[in-house]
């Protein structure tokens, strides 16, 4: 059901962080999805493409970062594949999130709210390819009923 | 995103509308340290019409409450939407800075 997926491609630049809004928003008009979803999505690729960017070491060359969006009337699965260093994002640091402001570091909150925020997440490093697929279930939020 | 500034007797109210990623958060980073310059330790970041924030945004709020706290300045939210507050909650921001309903009792506060 090809309708029901979206396949593109990033270059490895911040800037098409707005590219990759857009794509996101009509996914969610097409499948109508509540805003806190369109939300969620649009943050954890947002987190995932920018650690590609910055920890794949990939602003040097041309290199690009693919993303497979599926939709299915239970869960939203996303896979994003670069071609960067290996780096495994289920074995980064988890930030201390209840130090004083003072000692609070400022790195790692990134990939701690994507594990946070979606129900599966799993890596695989598959010929020099970083690929990470993740799952965010619709159930809990498919009604308007339960979506307060 | 737009931001919006307003002097008040104790600090300054900032208006946040829009979205604060990666691209937009050294504006923020930015505008609160004209601010600072100018005096001013205290903030509250009026978030009714925030339509996103992204962990480049968190960072840039904890790098200015960082730059606060020598002062005993401080920052603290009001109006952030339902998934605004999860993001706080999740990042543990929602024990670092205090979030009021509205920009008076936030002021009210400090």
């Amino acid at each position: 059901m090809s309708e029901n997926s979206v396949s593109f491609e990033v270059k490895a630049d911040l800037a098409e962080l707005e590219r990759l809004r857009e794509i996101i928003c009509s996914f969610g008009r097409d499948h109508d999805l509540p805003d806190k979803i369109v939300f969620v999505l649009n943050l954890v690729l947002d987190e995932l493409i920018t650690n590609s960017i910055k920890y794949g070491h990939l602003e040097a060359g041309n290199h690009l970062i693919s993303v497979h969006i599926a939709y299915a009337p239970e869960a939203v699965t996303i896979e994003v594949e670069d071609d960067g260093c290996p780096f495994n994002p289920l074995t980064a640091t988890r930030p201390d999130i209840h130090c004083p402001i003072e000692e609070r570091g400022i790195g790692g909150l990134g990939l701690h709210l994507v594990r946070s925020l979606m129900d599966e997440m799993d890596y695989e490093r598959f010929k020099d390819k970083n690929i990470v697929r993740i799952r965010k279930k619709l159930i809990e939020s498919g009604s308007a009923a339960c979506n307060r | 995103m737009e931001l919006t500034g307003n002097r008040h007797e104790k600090g300054v109210s900032l208006k946040i509308k829009g979205r604060m990623d990666t691209l937009t958060a050294p504006e923020f980073e930015k505008e609160c340290t004209k601010w600072m310059e100018e005096g001013v330790n205290h903030f509250v970041l009026d978030l009714g019409e925030l339509e996103y924030i992204s962990s480049a945004g968190l960072r840039s709020i904890l790098l200015i409450a960082k730059k606060l706290k020598p002062n005993n300045g401080q920052i603290c939210f009001c109006s952030p939407s339902e998934i605004v507050a999860k993001v706080f909650l999740i990042s543990g921001f929602s024990s670092m800075f205090s979030t009021y309903d509205s920009v008076d009792e936030a002021f009210h506060h400090l």
